[in-house]
């Protein structure tokens, strides 16, 4: 069986990156007028669009009556090259959940909850990834208190070299990879999610890899947040007669 | 035959920013904002291990020794004697329970709302089983905020200017735009009455 190299000699990625280069960013916030948060988020060609709405009265009530997250990640039918019918992955909603659990702080509003949606519209690679880049930034478009920007990241190995930020066809396929995710770009993470069989030696540097890539795709959110900051003091600023 | 087509105005920016503005400091969530020694912590921010941290975007404000960040959106809410519009989304024994675009929703008891026709008297046990005849799930309702707990927003309508609200339109804003004035309630000289409530509706 003839194996897809995704790497040439000259150890560029066939999309054109190095093993260590993020893809390009681009987002777009206020997408939903009427979610209290929503940003359209591109990671290279993976698209997710993310809603929050919250905290708002919850009927649910939890042990300690913290606030309630629940989390919603779901894939179009087109969002893949193979036409599917709209999944919605429970594993992915759930890891999600759990990253935005130990982020948001969930006793300054008892009895409330927040629901964030996260939309796969186009999955080149890193969904997971993505959507919890989307959510991070969403969350702070819905002015939920938060104790710092989440930034995540997929990387894997392919044949020795530890490739950051996969796109589809390097996520295909038995390589291993994680999806780490970090708090303010710091060298600390916050969840790791692991698939496959990887050699113990290698899992550190897979580790530092995916902080490395993470302290850039931080700054990239942050400088997002920025702009939207900048662009919501405009509209809300008024002369005082 | 002539013929004009015309296109959609272009729009003017309405508001001017104070050059005052251009001093306040903008945060990100996570960023230190000062050392804690000097300083107490408010509404959007959190205290770090050895420094005061922000876990909202907005600009910070400092009122002596306290510093708060304000995010310049997010869900309304209330403060003590704030005009609201809320709907009607439960009627329970003694109260409505009316969702105001906050974090929770605001409780208007049956004590503190004053009768149709402006009675003024002790509400018995047949107005309680008479509460659906006034209001209903669905209707709108003016009223003012009374008090602010930390599982409950109480509301009042005892004036002659609160109450269910009849005819009319509703237009949702950002909370974020209403400032807090004198006078919510206007009357436009050509017959229309406009609210303006503090919640965005």
């Amino acid at each position: 069986m003839k194996r897809f190299n995704t790497y040439d000699a000259y150890q560029i990625r066939y999309d054109g990156r190095r093993f260590d280069q993020i893809r390009n960013i681009n987002f777009k916030f206020g997408l939903y007028p009427h979610a209290d948060g929503s940003v359209y988020y591109e990671q290279g060609c993976t698209k997710v669009i993310c809603a929050v709405y919250g905290p708002r009265q919850s009927r649910v009530r939890t042990p300690d009556d913290l606030c309630f997250i629940n989390c919603q990640f779901s894939l179009s039918s087109f969002a893949t090259q193979n036409k599917k019918k709209a999944q919605r992955s429970m594993e992915a909603g759930r890891l999600l959940e759990r990253t935005l659990k130990s982020v948001i702080d969930r006793s300054a509003y008892p009895k409330t909850r927040v629901d964030v949606f996260c939309e796969i519209i186009q999955g080149d690679g890193s969904n997971l990834a993505s959507c919890i880049n989307a959510a991070s930034l969403a969350l702070v478009d819905a002015g939920i208190p938060v104790k710092g920007v989440v930034s995540a990241v997929e990387c894997g190995v392919t044949r020795g070299y530890i490739c950051t930020d996969l796109n589809n066809t390097e996520v295909r396929g038995n390589a291993p990879k994680i999806v780490l995710a970090t708090l303010d770009g710091k060298r600390e993470s916050i969840m790791v999610d692991y698939k496959n069989c990887l050699h113990i030696n290698q899992m550190e540097r897979m580790i530092e890899a995916g902080f490395d890539a993470n302290e850039k795709i931080y700054a990239c959110l942050r400088e997002a947040i920025l702009l939207r900051t900048e662009e919501l003091r405009k509209i809300v600023a008024v002369k005082e007669l | 035959m002539k013929i004009e087509i015309t296109g959609p105005i272009k729009r003017t920016k309405p508001f001017e920013t104070d050059k005052e503005d251009e001093d306040i400091k903008i945060v990100v969530p996570g960023s230190i904002i000062s050392n804690r020694t000097d300083f107490m912590s408010g509404h959007g921010t959190f205290y770090g291990d050895e420094d005061i941290i922000a876990s909202v975007a907005g600009s910070v404000r400092q009122v002596n020794k306290l510093l708060t960040v304000q995010p310049f959106k997010s869900r309304y809410s209330p403060d003590v004697g704030d005009v609201i519009v809320g709907r009607v989304v439960e009627v329970q024994q003694k109260r409505w329970k009316v969702d105001i675009n906050s974090i929770s929703e605001g409780l208007l008891a049956l004590a503190n709302v004053s009768l149709p026709g402006g009675e003024l008297r002790r509400k018995s046990a047949e107005d309680e089983m008479r509460m659906r005849m006034y209001m209903e799930e669905g209707d709108l309702v003016v009223a003012e905020v009374l008090n602010v707990q930390s599982d409950a927003i109480q509301l009042q309508a005892r004036t002659l200017r609160y109450g269910k609200l009849g005819q009319g339109l509703l237009v949702k804003v950002s909370p974020s735009l209403m400032k807090r004035r004198k006078t919510h309630f206007h009357d436009l000289h050509f017959g229309a009455k406009i609210i303006l409530a503090r919640n965005g509706w």
